[in-house]
């Protein structure tokens, strides 16, 4: 590493911790899940939000699309929603006798995806190519997304009335699934007392640009992880897969997001290589929608059983 | 992998060992194999490069000199010592080989041979000297040598060389208790485990089975030590001290020989009165069978027995330091004896000292009773102008009749001598006994020194009603020694005070303060660790009830420990060494044991953060500390950064936290 790319790295940090504090700003309390989110931006994962109405979810995805100077489309998910509303239609243009295309809100840098599992199954999978491909099909013709490009989806609990539950295969092309969860005391006053969110969020200005969020994805790569590390990594795959207390073990697609993920957060918290710590704190947030006890139906329980995965494997 | 060559390095740790391994040999062997010895190993420190290239041209023609220079040497060393069996040659040939095996050595496997070497090399030092500074001067060339076997795996250079040095100690200390367990439990066997070469016992000195003028005054001039004493209760007074030896039957006239021997007898009945007088006698080797007792000696020790003329003698010659217990009896009566000892009491040689015939006839008819005359005798030498000296003048002719009648100086050996053939010469059976009077308290550990200038002479005399009885005249003529000491009547040549400091009180008082303290840990030494036979370790195994103890059982004593101790130390060490065969992790785990005992635990998920954190908020004080070990253990797993190894090594070494008891 040259002294420059020292510099940059210090400063990109920096810019991190900005990014932080100005969406802490919005976001009351929810200093981890913030992190988590970013972490989950940085690693070039789609983002989702579980959690019940109301407690800002909605909020904080628009807020990370603002603050780190990102164009964003919304979308809300409905029943009647249709693939074409998501990614364009091509219309016939009299003048030029030729089909135009009228793109879609997938074609931006954040498309926020409010309670995704409100749309039907269809419509949920006309997103699939697009998260995982970076690239829209219609009519035969593939086009390119922005680049970056995130999914950030929000989505009530399953058991909520009219939802579809994402498809598995779904579930897998997010990078992390988060919770908000209700505030404390002190920051639930804060809330109180405070402005509109609403308006707070017109007012709020981007700490970062778009072009700026690239690099630091690049740095990520500059992060090490050492033999220890992913040897901690591939005993927790090995756990899962073996121990036979989980339904299904850990793909190595799941290996990869842990460890970018890990990556990411490192980088947030300014270390150039990656701790146990940082596997442990991102743990539960990229198996949680992966990985589920054999006996369990209730999802809740989905936060335990990676939490049982940390506890059950040793750091070598 | 391809053969590790030796560099300048190897060589050198291998030059030094095996030098000073043989250095305190030079001055034994001829002068010219120490020169070539070193001369061979400078040559392989000096020439190694030039050395090796020129092996891989002319390996036949260096090979054919190598045998001619080996074959000379050992032809040398013949030549020197006319023989190529025993000790010295062994040594000799052992001192030039080890130099020419470090000559040739290229490869690990010489490098191997060459430490063995040396470590044999350090143990031929024991052939000729077991004292405590030969002991200690191999312990140091043992750390030396393992020193340079450390650094000779240490491809990686990661120890200094003081780290080296320190590792070499700590695995010497560490054998320590194997050590004692093989030392105490091994069984013991009368006489050395394996016999020395015949040549390993010349030049002892001491008493010996003949008395002629000058022998003992000879004697007297050496201050080695003969025995040493510990008394169970207090030190008898100074002129009780008559250290029984050989006793002299048959003399020619100048010359006393112990005679025919009559010696493998039972003795005859002796009996004892008063207190029994236990004390351990610790002698040096004489070469010799006769062991020294207090007069008389009423139970000789186990395989030892007594003549009828009360010499106590062993089965075997003392070819080493050993230890006995005796016990004897200040006052006791000789009682009857046949009439043949009392014939060989009265034996003079025919035709010699007619002066000293003739004053003899003059007591007998003036006195009568053998009592009246023995007392007239010693009351003449008190009168006559006797002179106690080391150099008498010379006596050519009758030695008896000039020293008794013209020259009137001599040393024990002449009063011994001329008292008893007066005594014969008068009609009262008498004999010569040599050994030795007094000897020297140490205070610092309470024990007798006898040393080879306390050898004495004396006379017995057979006397109707009362048996053999001592008559000592030297005593007549100078009681000073035998009721002082010798040192007080020739005291030039005991004391040797160093220089310029011999008016200085407090000096004198420190140099023997020094003298007897240096005497004692040798007393200890030889009675504890030279003089460890089946005796002493009876004695020992004793000591923790064991009354009967045979060598079977000893041997099996001696597995039970050592299989124990060594199951105590892999169980430490393998407790202690975690399954981590990664050295940074192996070293954080020991630092986890160590926060463990704190009452801290590390649960096995627990980052090192994490942890850090955790105890740190229960253990303020070592807050540092741990943050320190923390970050160099992250900076040395999760960073691959090795070069901070040592570093982290030291502070968990260091690291000691303060035990807290459960609360």
């Amino acid at each position: 590493m040259n002294m420059n790319e020292d510099i940059s790295s210090s400063a990109n940090t920096a810019k991190l911790d900005d990014v932080i504090a100005a969406i802490g700003e919005i976001i009351l309390g929810k200093n981890n899940a913030i992190k988590l989110a970013l972490a989950c931006l940085i690693a070039k994962g789609h983002l989702l939000i579980e959690d019940t109405p109301g407690v800002g979810k909605t909020t904080l995805a628009h807020t990370l699309a603002k603050v780190l100077g990102l164009n964003y489309q919304r979308i809300q998910f409905t029943s009647d929603l249709l693939p074409a509303d998501i990614l364009g239609v091509s219309v016939y243009n009299r003048d030029t006798s030729k089909f135009d295309f009228h793109p879609g809100p997938v074609f931006s840098n954040v498309l926020l995806a409010d309670e995704i599992n409100r749309a039907t199954p269809r419509t949920q999978s006309a997103l699939l190519e697009a998260m995982a491909e970076y690239q829209v099909t219609v009519d035969n013709e593939t086009r390119t997304l922005p680049e970056p490009f995130f999914v950030i989806a929000t989505q009530n609990p399953q058991n909520q009335i009219g939802t579809y539950p994402l498809p598995e295969s779904q579930l897998d092309r997010f990078l992390m699934r988060i919770e908000l969860g209700y505030p404390d005391n002190a920051a639930e006053r804060e809330l109180l007392n405070g402005k509109d969110r609403k308006e707070l969020l017109e007012n709020i200005q981007p700490i970062i640009s778009g072009d700026e969020l690239i690099p630091i994805q690049k740095q990520l790569e500059q992060i090490h992880a050492a033999d220890a590390i992913l040897d901690y990594l591939q005993d927790l795959l090995e756990f899962s897969r073996s121990s036979g207390n989980y339904l299904h073990g850990l793909s190595p697609r799941a290996g990869i997001a842990v460890l970018s993920a890990a990556k990411a957060w490192a980088l947030i918290h300014s270390h150039q290589h990656v701790l146990p710590e940082d596997i442990q704190a991102i743990l539960p947030s990229v198996i949680g929608h992966r990985l589920q006890f054999v006996h369990e139906a209730s999802d809740k329980q989905a936060l335990q059983a990676a939490e049982h995965l940390i506890q059950s494997v040793p750091i070598p | 992998m391809a053969k590790r060559e030796l560099n300048v390095k190897d060589v050198l740790w291998l030059a030094i060992g095996i030098a000073l391994a043989s250095f305190p040999h030079w001055q034994r062997l001829p002068i010219w194999i120490p020169i070539l010895h070193v001369g061979l190993l400078l040559a392989r420190i000096y020439f190694p490069l030039r050395l090796s290239l020129f092996w891989e041209k002319n390996k036949t023609a260096i090979n054919m000199v190598r045998l001619i220079l080996m074959f000379g040497g050992v032809f040398a060393i013949y030549g020197n010592y006319g023989t190529l069996a025993g000790r010295d040659v062994g040594v000799a040939l052992l001192v030039m080989l080890a130099a020419f095996k470090v000559f040739e050595s290229k490869f690990k496997r010489d490098y191997y041979i060459c430490a063995y070497l040396g470590y044999f090399l350090i143990i031929t030092n024991f052939f000729y000297s077991q004292t405590i500074p030969t002991a200690a001067y191999m312990m140091v060339v043992i750390i030396i040598m393992t020193a340079g076997l450390i650094n000779f795996n240490d491809t990686e250079e990661q120890l200094t060389l003081l780290q080296g040095f320190k590792l070499s100690s700590t695995l010497l200390i560490q054998s320590i208790p194997i050590l004692l367990v093989l030392f105490i439990l091994f069984p013991r066997i009368n006489g050395p485990l394996w016999g020395l070469p015949k040549d390993a016992h010349t030049g002892t000195t001491g008493i010996s089975d003949q008395m002629s003028p000058g022998s003992i005054s000879k004697l007297v001039q050496s201050k080695e030590v003969a025995f040493r004493v510990t008394f169970e209760d207090d030190i008898p007074e100074q002129p009780s001290l008559y250290w029984r030896g050989p006793v002299l039957w048959q003399t020619d006239g100048r010359k006393w020989i112990t005679g025919k021997s009559v010696s493998d007898r039972d003795p005859v009945p002796i009996e004892f009165t008063g207190e029994p007088l236990r004390y351990d006698v610790t002698i040096e080797p004489t070469n010799k069978r006769w062991l020294f007792g207090l007069e008389m000696v009423s139970i000789p020790p186990e395989n030892t027995y007594l003549t009828n003329d009360y010499q106590l003698k062993t089965r075997k010659a003392i070819q080493a330091r050993k230890a006995f217990t005796l016990t004897s009896h200040s006052s006791y009566t000789i009682g009857t004896v046949n009439d043949t000892d009392l014939k060989r009491g009265l034996r003079l040689p025919e035709l010699s000292h007619p002066k000293t015939r003739e004053l003899a006839s003059k007591l007998r008819d003036e006195f009568k009773e053998p009592a009246l005359i023995l007392d007239a005798a010693l009351d003449w030498l008190k009168q006559e102008n006797f002179i106690y000296t080391l150099q008498p003048p010379l006596m050519v002719e009758d030695m008896v009749d000039e020293f008794l009648f013209d020259k009137q100086q001599g040393f024990c050996e002449h009063y011994a001598s001329a008292f008893t053939i007066l005594m014969r010469a008068a009609g009262i059976p008498a004999r010569v006994v040599t050994g030795y009077q007094g000897g020297e308290i140490n205070p610092v550990g309470n024990y007798l020194i006898v040393r080879q200038y306390d050898a004495h002479a004396w006379t017995e005399v057979w006397l109707e009603n009362q048996g053999w009885i001592r008559v000592d005249p030297t005593f007549a003529v100078s009681p000073i020694r035998i009721n002082e000491g010798i040192e007080n009547v020739i005291p030039e040549a005991i004391i040797n005070i160093p220089l310029g400091l011999e008016n200085n009180e407090t000096a004198i008082r420190l140099w023997q303060r020094l003298r007897n303290t240096v005497d004692m840990v040798n007393y200890q030494w030889a009675q504890w660790v030279l003089g460890y036979g089946p005796e002493r370790q009876k004695l020992f195994m004793k000591k923790f009830g064991f009354n009967s103890i045979d060598w079977k059982q000893l041997t099996i004593a001696l597995f039970i420990f050592l299989g124990t101790i060594i199951a105590t130390i892999a169980a430490y060490v393998f407790n202690k060494t975690p399954k981590s065969t990664e050295p940074a992790k192996m070293y954080y785990d020991i630092f986890c044991k160590k926060l463990a005992k704190t009452g801290t635990p590390r649960k096995s998920y627990e980052g090192p953060v994490d942890f850090a954190e955790r105890v740190s908020k229960s253990q303020q004080d070592l807050k540092s500390e741990i943050k320190k070990i923390t970050d160099l253990y992250i900076s040395i797993r999760y960073y691959s950064n090795n070069k901070n190894l040592l570093q982290f090594k030291a502070a968990i070494k260091s690291f000691s936290p303060k035990k807290i008891t459960a609360s």
